[in-house]
């Protein structure tokens, strides 16, 4: 039996090294996205021009912010439905400290970001204490936060932002949107935990089999619980970010953040059921997500065709992935 | 002629050729015995001749038949796996009859007519469930019957291959299923059998063919065969049948002291496990066995009583605090309790070794490259890759994986839960001697086991079980086996 | 990435620059080509009027300078301020010569404005008022006053008594906000008029038709309606056939939505006080393209509201 195991490394470093890299699961968001962005920028003559690529830059930065929290939860087999209303609730509560109350707005977006923490933190521990799923919970707790921005704002919008802020969703750093590079440190941040941590594993194992990683003594209930803290506090951080690009607190923050970050973790590889994939996949599913939208606009399509245009793009895109990942398992 | 042929037949994977030049041929009406170890390639074998893989060599007849050509001959072959598959949430008609186009019914679905038709099924297979009840209801055993049961309304089944139908079922259920076998005999179909336990083979088998390293190496008629020549086969070496594997070491002071437990399934259980002792759990399957480990363990909630480890209370209902504390438990149910799925072996080891492998800088990916390879050394566990996806690997290098990933750990008491289900002979024999090794190093071990033999080879000191309450306590040296029996059924053997 | 960015946003500014020096007298740049980008709140078809009106434009400049007219109707999926603003946004990336907004929220759209601005492409609002201290020119027409002439033609035909309901549409959109406060006034002045309920529709027809059912269940002397949005008096309508009502609650809509005429054709309701997106997407049109040429264009232009009868819906 030992002449099995000399085999597999045996056949030469380079083609596995090569096949390890065609295998990885990230191959295939990443090069759908790449294709996407020759594509638009073959097509369309606007597509590459900085003012565009900031657009879409910053565009995908609020979202992707939502989507890290999201794959995260993802990796774990929770979902939450309320991130988008988590955002929106944040992003009215620093408007309301900063405006209404004259609280210094740093210290009003640490307070935002922390109950956008908190709000995480009571989805996470009704979740984990009531043994429910988190889809079927978050659906009521993102009617009661997406409630409380109707209560707090009357559907009116906050006004008069400090523009002393403002640069943090307006502003740019040697041409890149501030948000943008915001996103990417959480990006880095999140890869790191998930990829490289002890905790990283374990959100895994969790999302593999509960109670396998029960009986290896992981603290599966205090890591769903810390993930839904940090999902709710990047949400959080998206509504803030989102006020200080727009100079008020919309009540309509977070509206497009619920399926959105479900969608582009799926197309980028994370599974719903929980497991299976990385963060930079949704990433750049949200990417793909994001470009689909802007050449729509660039390329002038009718909105009544929009749905139709964008959909297909999206189905021939991971198409694209699975043929492609079927044909690579068959030549192996 | 043979009803199923295989002739030269093979198949590889990337790294590794599991099956070369294979020869099988199952006759009908006959038992066809089909041993070897883990990964000897009986699972590529059954996944070829069922048509779900596509051989790389060789061809498959069926009636005769190239299947090559002819792929709905597949359809004469039923298999039912080891691994339970069925629909927990509906009922055991509905079971029983899906695909309902292959049981015969056509159009709308009528629960009148499946249920009595599920009847004279259930009355066939002797098992003890109404139509109308929920899968998930039913006892194990009948779960296993009613997956022999679903694959014979196959109404073109002239071949069927059961592997390891007896795995999870106590002596009286395996008569039971051969009951079930010998009745198929009767009626022309041949019975593809795998099994691991040599008593059962040689008491349904007529034919046998043995396999290794995916290579054929025996074969013939089990009349003109015993025992010892079919391990050697299999292993390709003589193996000791008759070891014991108690510690030699003597027991050490109290370890983990259990006062009147109560919870799910037992009552008022109290035992003592002593410092390198191995402690042997008899009884049937559902006799409270494993409810006890779990709870002892957190996993499941006490409803009463107290455990204490070295003198001190141990805390109940946190598994995060017994594995800090240094006890472990290694599940029966692999699937369930053990395995990440879609994670690498390297991945699913590496989850216990953190605290070797973790730096500032994160996981070390080279030092956890490097421990995991001296694990599936050490434990001989038989892979492609360390990269490999352990749903891949055949169950005993599964459970091989598990049990290296424990001993990581350092544990103070280790509970194994039917550690060899499954597992071929040689494996078997590896393990035990983990377990005999750990012990005397002064580890207490739990060993929770239904096959007598494994219990009587390794445990210095059998406690046995009844419907959740403790009915023995024997030396396992001078205990006699009908006192063990006796003592597991309580003495209630017309009821069973 | 930032490298790119920097390069590319070098030539950007290059490009602009040299068009915001190209100044002659006003009126008098002229362009083989124009294209003119409609942004709406939403896909509606409201604003599909909108759009049809713009198309007229586009078609009279080509007839009259012979340069070619192009529109691009984009129009967010749900009314978001931020997939708004992206539109607007991407739409800036296209250099067209100029857009034309709904805004969403004034201020929620301002940095859009902003790069728009800053970019020189000439703005237009339409069926909105600019953000505070931002000088674009806008058209539109007096919300209160389009409700309070439905209102009030409610009143005449109820014989300034009985019982009344309004519709509210969207509670957050400010124009629904406005026309309900203004059928309260008007409905306050008539000691005899009790205003009896009030419902939400959030601008669909389905919901309004629910809502509209479920008042007059619960108000079976219920004698007239009126509505703060385009959908509302359609659903309004159907839920007074379904009831069987007609003829006894009374219904004067608003808007010009196609399913609103036939109402008003078959006798369901009384007549609609109209705001008009045809005139308001022609002149958005005719802005941009004056702006474009250079020629100096008012603050605000007023396309008033349309009294829609059974006498004048077919004329």
């Amino acid at each position: 039996m030992s002449d099995l195991q000399k085999t597999a490394p045996g056949q030469g470093r380079e083609a596995s090294v090569m096949r390890a890299l065609l295998q990885h699961p990230i191959l295939g968001v990443l090069s759908v996205l790449v294709v996407i962005f020759v594509a638009s920028a073959l097509l369309s003559p606007y597509f590459l021009t900085p003012y565009n690529l900031s657009v879409v830059a910053r565009g995908l930065a609020f979202v992707a912010l939502v989507t890290i929290g999201q794959a995260s939860l993802m990796i774990l087999g929770e979902l939450d439905l309320s991130l988008g209303t988590i955002g929106g609730l944040s992003g009215i509560l620093t408007g309301m400290l900063m405006v209404n109350a004259g609280i210094n707005p740093w210290l009003a977006i640490v307070i935002a970001i922390s109950f956008g923490a908190v709000l995480g933190f009571i989805n996470g521990i009704l979740t984990t204490k009531l043994r429910l799923h988190s889809l079927v919970l978050t659906i009521g707790t993102a009617g009661i936060y997406g409630g409380a921005i109707l209560v707090l704002t009357r559907g009116v919008a906050i006004t008069g932002i400090p523009r002393e802020i403002q640069f943090l969703g307006r502003g740019t750093l040697l041409g890149v949107p501030m948000p943008f590079i915001i996103m990417l440190v959480m990006l880095v941040l999140a890869a790191f935990l998930t990829i490289k941590t002890p905790f990283g594993r374990y959100m895994y194992a969790i999302g593999n089999n509960r109670d396998a990683a029960r009986m290896l003594g992981i603290p599966v209930d205090r890591i769903r619980v810390l993930v839904f803290v940090m999902a709710g506090a990047l949400s959080a951080m998206a509504g803030v970010l989102l006020v200080a690009r727009l100079g008020t607190a919309q009540p309509s923050i977070g509206d497009a953040w619920v399926l959105g970050p479900i969608a582009a973790a799926v197309i980028g590889g994370v599974a719903t059921t929980g497991g299976v994939g990385m963060i930079a996949g949704a990433i750049f599913g949200a990417g793909i997500i994001a470009i689909i939208e802007n050449i729509i606009v660039l390329f002038g399509v009718s909105p009544y065709w929009q749905g139709i245009v964008s959909g297909a793009i999206v189905v021939i895109a991971i198409s694209f992935d699975a043929i492609s990942r079927q044909w690579l398992r068959k030549e192996s | 002629m043979a009803y199923l042929e295989a002739r030269g037949l093979g198949r590889d994977f990337p790294g590794v050729t599991a099956l070369n030049d294979v020869d099988i041929d199952v006759e009908s009406g006959r038992a066809h015995v089909l041993v070897g170890e883990n990964g000897a390639g009986k699972s590529t074998f059954v996944k070829l001749v069922t048509g779900t893989d596509r051989p790389s060599r060789g061809q498959i007849r069926i009636d005769g038949k190239d299947a090559a050509e002819h792929p709905d001959l597949f359809r004469y072959i039923a298999y039912v796996p080891q691994e339970l598959s069925l629909f927990p949430h509906m009922s055991v008609a509905e079971n029983l009859l899906m695909p309902f186009h292959a049981s015969g019914h056509r159009g709308l679905v009528r629960r009148r007519t499946l249920e009595a038709k599920t009847q004279s099924y259930l009355d066939r297979f002797g098992i003890a469930a109404k139509p109308s009840d929920l899968v998930r209801n039913i006892s194990v055993p009948d779960q296993q019957l009613l997956q022999i049961a679903r694959a014979s309304t196959n109404t073109d089944m002239r071949v069927l291959i059961l592997d390891e139908p007896t795995s999870a079922l106590t002596p009286v259920e395996v008569e039971r299923v051969f009951r079930v076998v010998r009745d198929f005999h009767e009626r022309g179909i041949g019975v593809v059998f795998i099994s691991h336990k040599m008593d059962e083979v040689f008491d349904i088998g007529d034919d046998y063919t043995v396999l290794r390293n995916g290579k054929k190496v025996d074969a013939g008629q089990l009349a003109d065969v015993d025992e010892d020549r079919l391990i050697r086969a299999m292993s390709g070496q003589k193996l000791e049948l008759g070891t014991m594997f108690r510690p030699k070491v003597p027991r050490g002071k109290p370890l983990l002291t259990v006062t009147g437990l109560s919870g799910r399934k037992f009552d008022d259980v109290s035992f003592t496990l002593d410092r390198g002792e191995i402690l042997g759990f008899a009884g049937l399957v559902g006799s409270g066995r494993s409810e006890i480990m779990q709870t002892i363990f957190g996993f499941l909630k006490a409803r009463g009583g107290r455990v204490s480890l070295d003198g001190a209370d141990w805390p109940l209902g946190d598994t995060t605090k017994s594995v800090a504390g240094g006890m472990l438990y290694l599940s029966e149910e692999r699937k369930h309790h053990g395995i990440f799925p879609h994670l690498s072996l390297r991945e699913n080891i590496g989850l216990s070794i953190t605290d070797l492998t973790n730096s500032p800088l994160g996981i070390s990916a080279a030092r956890e490259r490097a421990a995991v390879d001296d694990i599936i050394k050490d434990y001989e566990i038989r892979t492609a890759s360390r990269e490999k996806k352990i749903s891949f690997l055949s169950g005993g290098n599964q459970q091989k994986a598990i049990i290296g990933r424990a001993m990581a750990m350092t544990p103070k008491i280790l509970i194994f839960d039917e550690p060899t289900k499954g597992i071929d002979v040689r494996t078997k024999a590896q393990i035990y001697k983990i377990m005999q090794g750990l012990a005397e190093q002064g580890i207490g071990i739990i060993l929770v086991s239904s096959e007598m033999d494994e219990l009587r080879k390794c445990a210095s000191r059998i406690i046995t079980m009844h419907s959740g309450r403790i009915t023995g306590d024997f030396d396992s040296a001078t205990a006699d086996s009908e006192q063990l029996v006796g003592a597991i059924f309580a003495t209630e053997t017309e009821h069973v | 990435m930032s490298k790119l960015f920097v390069s590319l946003a070098t030539v950007a500014c290059l490009a602009t620059a040299s068009q915001v020096a190209a100044q002659d007298a006003p009126g008098t740049v002229s362009k083989d080509s124009y294209r003119f980008v409609i942004v709406p709140k939403v896909v509606h078809p409201w604003f599909d009027k909108v759009n049809d009106g713009a198309q007229m434009a586009a078609a009279a400049i080509e007839a009259q300078t012979g340069a070619t007219v192009e529109i691009n109707y984009s129009a967010p999926q749900a009314a978001d301020v931020v997939q708004q603003n992206q539109i607007i946004e991407s739409s800036i990336a296209t250099r067209p010569d100029g857009i034309a907004v709904d805004l969403l929220d004034p201020e929620g759209n301002r940095a859009s404005l902003e790069d728009a601005a800053y970019q020189g492409i000439p703005l237009t609002l339409f069926d909105s008022v600019p953000p505070e201290g931002m000088n674009i020119p806008y058209i539109g027409s007096d919300f209160c006053e389009q409700a309070k002439i439905a209102s009030r033609r409610l009143v005449e035909i109820l014989g300034e008594e009985g019982q009344v309901a309004i519709m509210m549409g969207v509670p957050s959109a400010p124009n629904h906000a406005i026309r309900a406060e203004c059928h309260r006034e008007v409905f306050a002045e008539y000691p005899n008029i009790e205003v009896v309920a009030e419902g939400i529709d959030n601008d669909d027809i389905q919901i309004a038709q629910q809502q509209a059912a479920a008042i007059m269940q619960a108000n079976p002397e219920l004698d007239g309606w009126v509505a703060s949005d385009a959908a509302g008096p359609v659903g309004i309508g159907q839920a007074i056939v379904e009831a069987g009502k007609q003829g006894e609650v009374q219904l004067v809509g608003l808007d010009n939505l196609n399913e609103m005429l036939d109402l008003i054709r078959d006798g369901v309701a009384d007549s609609s006080s109209a705001s008009q997106p045809e005139l308001q997407g022609y002149w958005s049109v005719m802005l941009l393209w004056q702006q474009a040429t250079g020629a100096p264009v008012p603050n605000f232009i007023d396309t008033g509201n349309a009294f829609l009868t059974k006498d004048n819906v077919d004329g």
